[in-house]
């Protein structure tokens, strides 16, 4: 007996229990969260803190510029030059005298109403558009690509005969030309997006030769040259006497060049849209117009409904292109406004350029979080 | 009174429509020869005369091997730049090949009674239509701009390229140009301006590109967050307007030559530009050059045997170190041996300007910045979808084989991943080449904005405008045929 428990207590295993463990450093919650994504290792440490430093080096840097150091009110360029030894920051005081042209170009003052009432039709139309379980989406559409064009162009045109005072294209301008011309892209290139996707996989070769040559032509070449021909040789291609408006010069390359992109998002769809649908549709005895139009193209387009917004989100920043032939959109207006000398000061470029950029980015952000928004929204069939 | 079988009804409809295609393909081309005599040649006769010279001028062009070979091409090109005989003959021979065509395939096929309703009628009928009405349209186009170019007394054609150009670039590399040199000097200066800056911008695009792809993906919530704002913030603001920020408020306000910026004693930074030390080469640099590349084959060959022999006996090979050594150690060791032959031409302040050195214009580096900043979001994006592109049971896999995350990374993940990147990653080298005509904007000088000069000057808008054209057209075509040949070669070996 004594034996067996002297044996025992030589053995190699414990006899008493062991003190608990502290519990595993945790992995749920706040602290949890920061030690598995900021501290996970003496690396990610470093890299943590020289990532914050950097954030706190652009957020600081902009606060101070832009509010803190700004200026917000002011005449003339006096308002915003450093006296007194104080740190000039953003001046903003520059834009609120500019913000008239920016907005709407040299459009009249008293008839900008119109402008205004354009916007908010257009904002209840896409809205309608947009959201996708608002009603009547056929009769939105209808009314967005055919009618409102029409009702636009009369209301920022004029039209003597309704009494508004015609303002000629040339006093257009600002964020406004910038929203037309991509507009009228988008309007324009849609469609024609659509039909030449459709002639690229087109069965009669001459009509599939033509897409090709047309599609890969515009894609290959650089938007600012088809601007320059545009704008230099489509004078040369009409007949003498007839003249084409200064805008609507590159609105007509803008729309083929976007035209050709959207061709391409196009064809995307179609070719992953199974081989069964164009077979049942043939089978049900639809005819060419009626499968596409019926069964293909609501499938197709639907699953190409993010490239179709990207290349939306190309066509609006490629509208400052146009500020390079002479126009005066967003862009082109605001590096004329840098030429005011009663504004010169060394503040006033990176002030309109950071304005600029917050309006641009704002369209184009929310253009592309809609896009992921439908993408989502679309995608639920396939989720699991 | 006798009952049509249907093998006749059947032959009849054919016959019906096999007349009704050809009198269509011969109003076809009665309407095309009535366009081009209203339209261009103003006379009944002139499409026939000129298309029986041309066709002869070929013929000629074609059987004359006296010049060689590069006279012939020339020929050739000629020809083809004679637009209207051209045309007509792209007209003349398509036509008659789709008809030849519809003979051999379309017209054997069973007939509709009703030729409306005849599928094989209307598509050809449909053509037919678009393409004569295509050619109408070129016609007037053509006809309209040659009376608009007489009317402004525009010679047309290229000799004005022979012509003295008579103003300055601030940039000319590999080539010698002065403001005697002539038009198309100027326009081959800026066409390797324009291919220098895609080049640098490339390069540097993919780095950042890529490591903003990868940071994006950290599991590190700062990293992966910083990424993503520079992604979110940079992709979403217009290029142009990057470019004018990059210009106007970092490198115009920089001081004046007097007051540079001075870095390690030798790089002046002003707003003139950047002025760096200049490396003169003296003899015996040739032997290190040749040693670079001799270093370069003999790390293929090395890699090729090391590849065998681990295919062979499994045995592996520390190829990348030997590499290393070779490529950058024998140039080295020669550059010593040689007594270092090269020297530097420092950059030095004479009056109000900065004599000697290297300078890179303010422009060039505004262009670089905006073009590698702006591209380098979408590779990002590219690189971060490839890699989230490879299933997660590869890296799974990878590590229970016992690799290491190094070995994973670069036998496993990494070759799968480049197969998902590449094809959207040579677009956006393109769309990086395309987007460098947006120079003009603050006169960098590349293409467009030399061309743009020359335009002004020489009024010759056409062909300027289709230079342009065929330079971004070329560069273009010559990258998708590089995408068709490595995707063919890429594509995953199935059954």
């Amino acid at each position: 007996m004594t034996d067996t428990v002297k044996e025992h207590k030589r053995s190699f295993y414990r006899t008493e229990m062991l003190p608990p463990k502290p519990p595993p450093p945790a992995s749920t919650g706040v602290l949890g969260w920061m030690r598995e994504n900021l501290f996970s290792s003496w690396w990610h440490t470093i890299l943590t803190f020289v990532g914050l430093y950097i954030i706190w080096l652009i957020v600081s840097f902009l606060v101070q510029f832009a509010i803190i150091d700004a200026v917000w009110s002011g005449q003339d360029r006096t308002a915003c030059l450093a006296d007194g030894g104080r740190e000039i920051g953003a001046c903003w005081a520059f834009i609120r005298v500019w913000h008239n042209k920016y907005m709407f170009g040299f459009y009249p003052e008293d008839q900008q109403w119109r402008v205004l009432v354009v916007y908010a039709i257009g904002a209840v139309l896409l809205a309608f558009l947009l959201i996708p379980r608002a009603p009547g989406k056929r009769l939105v559409m209808l009314l967005l690509f055919v009618i409102y064009p029409v009702l636009a162009y009369i209301l920022l045109y004029g039209m003597s005969s309704l009494g508004l005072p015609v303002i000629e294209t040339t006093r257009w301008g600002g964020l406004m030309l910038t929203l037309v011309i991509a507009a009228v892209g988008i309007v324009i290139s849609l469609p024609l997006g659509i039909l030449f996707a459709l002639g690229r996989r087109s069965q009669m070769p001459v009509i599939r030769f033509i897409s090709i040559i047309f599609i890969e032509f515009w894609r290959g070449v650089p938007l600012i040259t088809v601007l320059f021909m545009s704008s230099v040789m489509l004078p040369l291609f009409l007949p003498e006497g007839v003249t084409l408006d200064k805008v609507i010069r590159p609105l007509v390359g803008v729309a083929l060049f976007a035209s050709a992109y959207m061709a391409e998002v196009v064809r995307g769809g179609l070719q992953a849209i199974p081989k069964g649908q164009y077979e049942g549709a043939q089978a049900l005895g639809l005819t060419y117009w009626q499968m596409m139009l019926l069964i293909i193209l609501p499938q197709a387009l639907k699953m190409v409904i993010p490239g179709i917004v990207n290349t939306f989100i190309g066509l609006f920043k490629d509208t400052s292109l146009v500020s390079i032939i002479g126009l005066f959109d967003l862009l082109g207006i605001a590096q004329a406004s840098l030429a005011d000398a009663k504004w010169a000061t060394p503040v006033t470029a990176p002030t309109v350029y950071l304005y600029l950029a917050l309006v641009y980015w704002v369209f184009c952000f929310g253009m592309s979080r809609y896009s992921i928004f439908m993408e989502n929204y679309l995608h639920t069939g396939h989720k699991r | 009174m006798s009952v049509a079988t249907p093998a006749v009804r059947e032959n009849g409809a054919r016959s019906l429509r096999l007349g009704l295609v050809l009198f269509f393909t011969a109003l076809s081309y009665a309407i095309f020869y009535w366009a081009a005599s209203r339209f261009y040649y103003g006379n009944a006769t002139g499409l026939l005369a000129d298309l029986g010279s041309y066709i002869g001028n070929i013929a000629a062009a074609l059987v004359d091997f006296r010049k060689g070979v590069l006279g012939w091409i020339g020929g050739i090109l000629v020809a083809l730049a004679n637009f209207a005989p051209f045309f007509a003959l792209v007209y003349i021979i398509g036509v008659g090949l789709r008809i030849l065509n519809w003979l051999l395939l379309e017209h054997p096929r069973p007939a509709s009674p009703n030729p409306l309703t005849d599928r094989h009628f209307r598509n050809i009928f449909f053509e037919l239509l678009m393409f004569t009405a295509l050619a109408v349209f070129v016609w007037w186009i053509v006809g309209n701009t040659v009376t608009n170019l007489q009317e402004r007394k525009i010679a047309s054609g290229f000799d004005f390229l022979s012509a003295t150009a008579g103003f300055g670039i601030n940039q000319v590399l590999f080539i010698d140009y002065t403001e005697s040199s002539s038009y198309g000097t100027a326009f081959l200066v800026g066409l390797i301006n324009t291919l220098v800056l895609s080049f640098i911008g490339i390069v540097l695009a993919t780095i950042l590109g890529f490591i903003v792809g990868i940071m994006r993906l950290s599991k590190n919530w700062v990293i992966a967050k910083l990424a993503a704002g520079y992604v979110e913030i940079f992709r979403n603001i217009p290029l142009l307007l990057q470019i004018f920020a990059w210009y106007n408020v970092a490198l115009k306000p920089l001081p004046h030559p007097r007051q540079s910026i001075v870095l390690f004693d030798s790089i002046y930074l002003n707003n003139r530009g950047i002025y760096s030390p200049k490396p003169i080469f003296e003899d015996g640099w040739g032997f290190v050059v040749a040693a670079f590349f001799s270093g370069i084959i003999a790390s293929i060959a090395i890699a090729r045997w090391a590849k065998k022999r681990q295919m062979e006996t499994g045995q592996p090979f520390p190829v990348f170190l030997t590499s290393l050594g070779l490529i950058l150690g024998l140039p080295l060791i020669v550059f010593f041996l040689t007594g270092m032959p090269v020297h530097f031409d420092y950059p030095h302040l004479r009056g109000f300007n900065f004599q000697g050195g290297m300078r890179v214009i303010p422009e060039f580096t505004a262009m670089l910045m905006a073009l590698t900043i702006y591209t380098a979001t979408f590779i990002a994006e590219i690189v971060r979808a490839g890699i989230l592109a490879v299933p997660h049971g590869q890296t799974e896999a990878a590590l229970a084989l016992g690799l290491t995350r190094g070995q994973m990374l670069r036998l496993v993940i990494i070759p799968q991943a480049l197969r998902v990147i590449i094809p959207p990653l040579t677009s956006q080298y393109l769309n990086l080449t395309k987007n460098s005509s947006l120079a003009v904007a603050i006169a960098y000088p590349d293409l467009v904005a030399v061309g743009g000069i020359i335009l002004n000057q020489s009024g010759q808008a056409v062909e300027i405008i289709a230079l342009w054209m065929l330079v971004y057209l070329s560069i273009s075509l010559a990258t998708s045929a590089f995408m068709n040949w490595y995707n063919a070669k890429m594509k995953l070996v199935e059954r």
